[in-house]
């Protein structure tokens, strides 16, 4: 798993995104184990306080459950719950600032359509 | 028991000390013996009062047993109470074993060079005497022997427990009082040649005194043996004071 | 085991005020960073807690045991300190066994795994090592002591990258597996912010604050943007820092950044980043910095 800290979201919701981003790109399938919080903690040098925090972030999601004994594991249909999750809040965390971005830049809309029609 | 452990761990370190001492020692004493054995007149040549070598190494003994020691305690969280009572655990065994050691030495030595023990010039009955220095042969009686060991033992553990005592007072000394205290014997000696000149009668009474505290009139060597128990306990209150208070320095 | 309470300790050296009146609480198995500038009293601090120094006023307790009268707290703590107080002649491999007969808890396994890990040659003297590999030493005597309280002061002097980050991940793994109350003071910040669950930052020996790492970066933030902009923002914010570049200005905020902060932040055309825990205590303890 690669975790690139940076300074703008607290480490435990880094943490939280960087696994879900994993289940989405399917890296994480579903009914997979994933790393437990020990490993995380030992290889990025986390305080294990934080690391469980993100983890149980993901728990109350539903996105991820323990298996006593065993360790973590992706819940079934949590790819389909986080599509849908990201999807609500695409508009805001994307479209917003693109739209903003654009207007600095005196983009117009048009030629914002003409690069996404390129781009895809 | 920590100071037990704590004692186990200073009588091993002192333990090569020692080894290399009695070696340099006994080699000595056999350096001597063949020097004087071979001379054959070995006329009126002896030696006397070896174990103040013995006496001399524990007082340096003592003046090592602090700052490395106190500092190992303090890297382990040991109290310092533990840390008095394992000195004065410590230094027992040694001081007994290295007082049996001199005086079993001591007879070995007799037999080739006649050597009177300090025990047997201050309390050798009439056997020993300045004048009569050739005729006198090393006794052997469980008196004189028992009397030998108590009293390098007593004599022992002071001079350890003063050691110890100087070298905390100079550990908690800075530079100008560490020079009065090493100045301090000459001007105790220069004081006390002053009292002695000009009130004789003083200085008879404190002759008289420390000769009854050391039983020399009386050859009483027990005496001594209290004498030096409770200089030993005197000491060792002081090394107790000093030792509530003291800090690792800093830096 | 081994809650450390400290309350209203004030220790002088000379005239001045080293430890001023200080309280504070060290709840079990948590890894805190103690922090602060040189000679601010970190050290002085953890000695005072480990009775190697007496403080002029105030009680330390272990477990709730007035540190003057039980002294039997500190035998579960063990304290790593800067300077060398080992005998210099000897072995580390008997430093490992003295170490064990005095914290019987001692992990000889746990210790030899490391120094060979950490290339350390447990033959060598005390004296005979170099300043990263003296520290490496004391770093793994302390680990493997099996104190439930571990106290590091400056745990990584000498240490190259790869050692540091050796250690990082050791301490990682031997907290989690044996849980236990860390104290790192340390200088190097940055490094250790993630492992740190609560710090304390000294300043003039005061407590100048205390909090959940994440609690405390949460509430701090930087805004950016034209001079008057950032005046018209920060004038009735709690500032720690402002940095002025032509007519560019860049201020350090420590408040909620709430709704009607974002709103306004918006409105004036700002910029607004999260503050690295380093950055934020050379902010917290410059000459004159703010609280």
């Amino acid at each position: 798993m690669n975790l690139s800290f940076n300074n703008d979201v607290p480490i435990y919701m880094q943490i939280a995104l960087a696994i879900e981003d994993k289940v989405l790109k399917g890296i994480f399938e579903e009914e997979m184990v994933i790393p437990s919080t020990t490993e995380i903690s030992v290889k990025y040098k986390i305080n294990p306080a934080t690391v469980a925090k993100g983890f149980n972030l993901l728990v109350e999601g539903g996105i991820i459950y323990k298996k006593r004994g065993v360790g973590m594991f992706v819940v079934a249909g949590s790819r389909e719950k986080l599509m849908g999750k990201r999807k609500e809040s695409f508009y805001e965390n994307y479209i917003v600032s693109l739209i903003e971005e654009a207007k600095k830049l005196d983009i117009s809309s048009f030629d914002i359509i003409e690069m996404i029609k390129g781009g895809i | 028991m920590k100071s037990f452990k704590l004692a186990k761990y200073n009588i091993k370190s002192s333990i090569k000390s020692i080894i290399i001492y009695y070696s340099i020692f006994i080699t000595v004493l056999i350096s001597i013996s063949i020097l004087i054995v071979n001379k054959s007149s070995g006329a009126g040549v002896g030696s006397a009062g070896i174990e103040f070598s013995s006496m001399i190494f524990l007082f340096v003994i003592g003046l090592n047993s602090f700052k490395e020691n106190f500092y190992f305690t303090q890297a382990n969280n040991i109290p310092r109470i533990d840390y008095f009572k394992s000195q004065a655990i410590t230094i027992l065994p040694i001081a007994l074993g290295m007082s049996m050691l001199d005086v079993i030495i001591n007879r070995i030595y007799n037999i080739f060079v006649a050597c009177p023990t300090i025990y047997d010039m201050a309390y050798g009955g009439s056997s020993y005497s300045v004048e009569n220095v050739e005729a006198w042969t090393q006794s052997n009686s469980i008196e004189t022997l028992i009397g030998t060991v108590t009293f390098l033992f007593a004599f022992y553990i002071t001079v350890f427990a003063i050691g110890l005592l100087i070298t905390m007072i100079f550990y908690k000394c800075n530079k100008t009082m560490r020079i009065i205290v090493v100045l301090s014997p000459l001007f105790l000696q220069v004081i006390l040649a002053r009292i002695a000149y000009n009130f004789p009668n003083v200085s008879d009474k404190v002759t008289s005194f420390i000769d009854s505290l050391l039983g020399i009139s009386t050859k009483n060597s027990y005496m001594s043996v209290i004498t030096f128990i409770c200089l030993f306990i005197i000491s060792m209150c002081f090394v107790y004071m000093l030792v509530r208070r003291v800090v690792v320095k800093r830096g | 085991m081994g809650t450390i309470k400290i309350s209203n300790v004030s220790k002088k050296y000379g005239d001045a005020l080293v430890i001023d009146n200080i309280s504070l609480t060290i709840e079990e198995n948590k890894i805190y960073g103690l922090l602060g500038r040189n000679g601010a009293g970190k050290t002085t601090l953890l000695n005072i807690i480990n009775n190697r120094i007496f403080a002029d006023s105030g009680v330390v307790s272990i477990n709730d045991k007035n540190l003057l009268e039980d002294k039997k707290g500190l035998e579960n703590i063990y304290f790593m300190t800067e300077q060398s107080l080992y005998p210099q002649a000897m072995k580390i491999k008997e430093l490992f066994n003295w170490t064990s007969e005095f914290y019987p808890k001692f992990d000889m396994a746990y210790a030899l795994e490391l120094s060979r890990k950490f290339e350390l040659n447990i033959n060598k003297k005390i004296k005979e090592l170099s300043t990263g590999y003296s520290s490496i030493c004391k770093i793994i005597n302390t680990m493997a002591s099996g104190a439930d309280v571990l106290m590091f002061d400056e745990p990584v002097l000498g240490l190259d990258a790869n050692h540091r980050e050796m250690f990082y991940k050791e301490l990682m793994e031997s907290y989690i597996e044996n849980p236990k109350t860390i104290i790192l003071s340390t200088h190097i910040i940055e490094e250790v912010a993630q492992l740190l669950e609560k710090i304390i930052i000294l300043k003039d020996g005061k407590i100048i604050n205390e909090d959940n790492v994440e609690e405390l970066l949460a509430k701090c933030y930087n805004v950016s943007g034209l001079n008057k902009n950032v005046d018209e923002y920060i004038k009735d914010k709690n500032c720690i820092s402002v940095d002025e570049m032509a007519s560019f200005k860049s201020a350090v905020i420590m408040g909620q950044n709430g709704d009607e902060e974002k709103e306004k932040i918006k409105q004036l055309g700002l910029e607004v980043t999260k503050v690295e825990l380093q950055k934020l205590f050379i902010y917290l303890t410059s000459k004159g910095g703010r609280k």
